[in-house]
């Protein structure tokens, strides 16, 4: 993995971070949206546009790979080096967030966490 | 198709601007007629259908001077994703624009990009289609402008003067069309950057009223602002000589307008170094109007709006004790370099000084 993909995904967009998420397992575009959506509870809603650029650059910077092809209906797969980027990622994450807690003391945002 | 006469519509109907489009096909639905086919970009064929609550979208798929793989094919794969996603291609006109249409969903994203950035990209596409135009424009404006040059100077040409004359009005044809391009790019990539909710709330409002007027003295305007909030029509923008008032209670308010020329002529009479900006050739430095808002909200005004560095309006209730900034007198001075720029002003006067010196230039010879 080169340094300037880390850079680009380190920190990731939320809505990539969930995308890559979804197709740890083989998902087409309206399974990713509707995964995403169930998980986030409605939070993130992708529309046909984030999703169409985000696959696009992920499958440019090999970060997914198109494992099945239908009438135009392409199912999507996380790679190894995808797998290895969102595992970064979620140790960044989880570092940021002890931080958090740190400064603002642990316990309290727990039940809301994810939520706004 | 076999259709009867009552079942489809052809209307022919010409929209700038692509979100009033958007809605108008949106109401369309609403009554009962689904899009068809849109020609030249300005006739609409409908279909007849019960009515239902479709949304509609419009993408262009142009390509870059050395496309990539993906560039290729982005328009087969978008179209695959938006399928995939409960859009339909209804069809595309002349000029490549693809409409799309999808049963409006609560709660779901009704639109084709729900993100900023996605949005900032469509809308830079569709600017600089405009902007390619307007270079093929200058092109030919150029050639033409060359051609017709040659032949006003070639003899034996006279049988053909009508080219020169040709060439002329063309290339000014031609300038007009490339305002026209320039302005309307502009317009798409300011639009098209928006949700059509936010661009519904920004411009879209029904309460919002516009009104072309030419007033050519500071208390004329006043009066004339004042008057209006009396109907209950308050200015909430505003341009050269066009007001956007939005409705409202009506209310006894003063307006006051505030321009360079002003808030020097108070600094002066205050001691203090007026704002002088040798460099500033074009009128763009606004270092009085950070000035102008400092004493203007001191003195109890609120801010209305702005015309670039030109001028500021103010608005305070009556009876709130705001005093005015300006001296009364200068409430009969005309506007021209605070409406129109002092940029404006400059060109004009050279324009004029060269035209008496050219009409000397061509009477002594």
């Amino acid at each position: 993995m080169t340094e300037a993909l880390l850079k680009k995904y380190r920190p990731m967009t939320e809505t990539t971070y969930y995308t890559l998420l979804a197709v740890t397992e083989p998902r087409h575009g309206y399974a990713i949206m509707q995964f995403v959506s169930r998980l986030t509870e409605g939070r993130i809603r992708l529309g046909t546009g984030t999703l169409y650029t985000m696959t696009g650059r992920l499958m440019e910077d090999g970060l997914i790979d198109i494992v099945s092809q239908q009438n135009g209906k392409k199912t999507y797969q996380i790679t190894e080096m995808g797998r290895e980027v969102l595992r970064l990622e979620t140790e960044r994450l989880e570092y940021q967030l002890d931080n958090g807690l740190e400064i603002l003391g642990k316990g309290e945002p727990k039940d809301g966490a994810g939520q706004k | 198709m076999g259709q009867d006469k009552n079942d489809t519509k052809k209307v022919f109907k010409w929209y700038i601007s692509l979100m009033k489009e958007r809605l108008w096909l949106e109401e369309q639905s609403k009554k009962g007629w689904l899009l068809r086919d849109v020609t030249m970009g300005v006739f609409y064929t409908f279909d007849k259908s019960g009515p239902v609550h479709m949304v509609y979208d419009v993408e262009r798929f142009d390509l870059s001077k050395n496309p990539t793989k993906r560039e290729i094919e982005e328009k087969t794969d978008l179209m695959d994703m938006a399928v995939e996603m409960g859009w339909k291609t209804v069809c595309h006109d002349e000029g490549q624009n693809y409409y799309l249409a999808k049963p409006y969903a609560e709660g779901e994203i009704n639109e084709l990009y729900d993100s900023p950035e996605d949005r900032a990209r469509r809308a830079e596409r569709y600017r600089s289609f405009f902007m390619t135009k307007v270079q093929l424009f200058i092109w030919i404006d150029i050639l033409i402008l060359l051609l017709g040059i040659c032949f006003y100077y070639s003899p034996g040409t006279e049988e053909v003067a009508w080219f020169s004359a040709f060439s002329m009005i063309y290339v000014a044809v031609c300038l007009i069309l490339c305002i026209i391009f320039l302005r309307w790019g502009n317009l798409y990539a300011k639009e098209l950057r928006l949700s059509l909710d936010e661009w519904t709330a920004l411009y879209g409002r029904n309460d919002m009223m516009a009104v072309r007027k030419v007033v050519l003295t500071i208390g004329g305007l006043e009066r004339f602002l004042e008057k209006k909030a009396q109907e209950g029509y308050h200015v909430k923008d505003m341009r050269i000589f066009r007001y956007f008032f939005s409705k409202g209670e009506p209310g006894q308010y003063s307006y006051m307008m505030d321009t360079r020329y002003l808030t020097n002529k108070r600094r002066k009479k205050a001691g203090a170094g007026v704002f002088k900006d040798e460099k500033d050739w074009e009128g763009c430095n606004n270092d009085w109007q950070v000035q102008s808002l400092r004493e203007a909200e001191a003195a109890g005004w609120e801010f209305v709006g702005a015309v670039e560095s030109r001028n500021i309006l103010y608005r305070a209730e009556a009876g709130s004790g705001a005093v005015p900034l300006n001296d009364e007198r200068y409430k009969k001075g005309i506007r021209i370099t605070s409406a129109f720029g002092g940029m404006a002003v400059f060109v004009v006067v050279c324009g004029l000084v060269g035209a008496v010196i050219g009409g000397i230039v061509g009477a002594l010879m």
